[in-house]
């Protein structure tokens, strides 16, 4: 396995970062979501050897990356605080940052040059840092961790403050480096964002992992819980009234011309549906499963 | 690879400090002594005398407090650390490029400070326009010499000392600036040939308060009091230099770096 946790636990004095998390990333892109504080940061520190666990263990390539700085050679790291060395051009900061991964200054020039270029910021490449805009930041960000040619990838925040444009060029950047055969490891709190690179993710919630795999099959591990239809209707009171006593059917809420049902089969609920609004000659305006994203699927988790 | 990569960081960490604010505080800082020697010489004796020595043995160490602590702090403020740290470097190699950077870009700044000190009590000085200097009973130009060359010997030794102190210690500037002053003033009873001769407080102490009532001729009568650094002083200095670069090493090895708002 490329990057493993197993029994992983850190705590910042009192403060709880992450607890128990055995995980295994494979080759691909992998999603790491979560709401801020749910340990993103940490997950990725303790991967990218800047910090070291309380308990447990952490080998990337199979080594303790803390121990091994070796293995940054086959490693990019992009942070999440916005912190760079000012003064630097964007191509100066990315070429000093491959030379200090052993490469020469000719090799490291073009090295960066390319990955200057592979995350759009050609033509601001001799502008300073300091005066580059807030996606620049996180394209050189990403550049750098880019530029040497690593086999694993780990990206903390990267999309946050691109514009969409630079947002899209990332995404697909991302996208196709996994379908290269690397290995990235992703983190963001905006989950359609995530769903756009991969469907594999890693969820996690104060600490801990809540679910891993693809989407799909932590929606099937959802099927336990009631699911989520939206009705949308202006007879919205009569349509809640009546699907109250509907079979399968464990909670309605009204609210601003729609109906929100809970239910165990959601197919019953849309076989029964037509046949109640012709009966009653309701009117409805729309109809959807508001659970089949992965927000839905991710409130439900931490519920 | 990790030697070339550690000048690459001594080059850009010197590169840094020439473009700070505190760098050039530095440069007037350490020329004070040649001001002194220049201006003050030959009619304020006793002044002069005073506040060279003054100035290599409490400002240099208050300095090397300033830049010792800054070796890692500047990186870990900035959070810059994070990206040479996320490189095949060791963590001891980034220490020590740091650690060279800050005495390349510091050190030349004591050398022409002692070297133009030095110089007004030379002929070569009187050669090239200075005033000669008389030599007063205590202070020779051998012994001035001598007293430059170790302030300027221990001005790193104290930024070496401060640099492995942040590695260990979060609060490193604090816990300098008491161990600076209160601690050394604790151990400046150690006999000479000791740790007494490092000792700001000592200086201090014996430069002003015990002699603050027969300001400034007093000052004259502290000399004897403090001698000169002897072969016992450089041994200890090296001592302490080659202690806390050890510790330093071990520290950032094991210890692992916490920037400001680290919790996620």
């Amino acid at each position: 396995m490329i990057l493993t946790l197993k029994d992983v636990a850190k705590w910042y004095g009192p403060v709880i970062g992450l607890v128990d998390v055995s995980v295994e990333i494979e080759q691909g892109v992998t999603g790491l979501l979560g709401p801020n504080g749910a340990g993103k940061s940490t997950f990725l520190k303790l991967v990218a050897g800047q910090l070291r666990p309380s308990t447990g263990e952490v080998r990337v390539l199979g080594h303790d990356p803390f121990r091994t700085p070796a293995v940054f050679r086959k490693v990019g790291f992009s942070p999440e605080p916005d912190a760079f060395y000012e003064d630097m051009t964007g191509l100066g900061f990315v070429s000093f940052l491959t030379r200090l991964r052993g490469f020469t200054p000719s090799e490291a020039r073009r090295k960066a040059q390319e990955a200057v270029e592979c995350v759009g910021l050609t033509e601001a490449a001799h502008k300073r840092i300091g005066a580059y805009s807030k996606g620049m930041r996180q394209r050189i960000k990403l550049a750098q961790a880019l530029a040497h040619d690593p086999e694993i990838l780990i990206l903390d925040e990267p999309l946050t403050g691109l514009d969409p444009v630079a947002r899209r060029r990332i995404v697909e950047l991302v996208r196709e480096l996994g379908e290269q055969g690397r290995t990235i490891l992703i983190s963001s709190h905006v989950l359609h964002e995530v769903e756009a690179m991969t469907p594999r993710i890693v969820l996690l919630h104060q600490g801990r992992v809540l679910a891993r795999g693809t989407i799909d099959e932590i929606r099937a591990l959802l099927d336990q819980y009631p699911h989520r239809i939206v009705v949308r209707s202006p007879d919205a009171r009569e349509l809640a009234q009546a699907l109250l006593a509907a079979p399968g059917v464990v909670g309605v809420q009204l609210a601003d011309g729609m109906v929100r049902i809970d239910a165990n089969n959601p197919d019953e609920v849309y076989d029964l549906l037509p046949g109640l609004v012709l009966e009653r000659n309701l009117s409805v305006h729309g109809l959807e499963m508001a659970d089949a994203s992965l927000d839905a699927i991710f409130e439900y988790l931490v519920k | 690879m990790s030697a070339g990569a550690t000048f690459l960081v001594a080059r850009n960490t010197m590169a840094r400090h020439l473009r700070t604010a505190r760098f050039w505080l530095m440069t007037v800082l350490s020329s004070v002594p040649f001001w002194i020697a220049l201006i003050a010489g030959g009619e304020l004796q006793h002044f002069f005398d005073t506040t060279l020595f003054l100035s290599y043995q409490v400002v240099l160490p208050l300095l090397g407090l300033i830049m010792g602590v800054s070796v890692l702090q500047d990186e870990i403020e900035a959070r810059t650390i994070t990206y040479l740290y996320t490189t095949p470097m060791s963590r001891a190699s980034v220490f020590l490029g740091r650690l060279l950077g800050t005495y390349a870009a510091f050190a030349p700044l004591l050398f022409l400070s002692v070297l133009g000190s030095g110089l007004v009590y030379t002929d070569a000085g009187a050669e090239l326009g200075m005033r000669r200097l008389p030599q007063s009973d205590f202070l020779t130009a051998h012994q001035m010499w001598a007293t430059a060359a170790f302030a300027a010997a221990g001005f790193l030794v104290y930024l070496t000392f401060f640099a492995s102190l942040r590695a260990i210690l979060k609060r490193a500037f604090g816990i300098g600036f008491i161990l600076t002053f209160l601690v050394e003033g604790a151990v400046s009873k150690i006999p000479q040939g000791d740790i007494a001769q490092l000792s700001v407080w000592r200086h201090v102490a014996l430069g002003f308060l015990k002699t603050f009532e027969e300001w400034p001729s007093g000052f004259t009568k502290m000399f004897p009091e403090l001698g000169h650094p002897g072969g016992g002083e450089w041994r200890t200095l090296l001592g302490i230099f080659v202690g806390a670069l050890v510790v330093g090493l071990w520290a950032v090895r094991e210890r692992e770096v916490r920037l400001p708002a680290s919790v996620a």
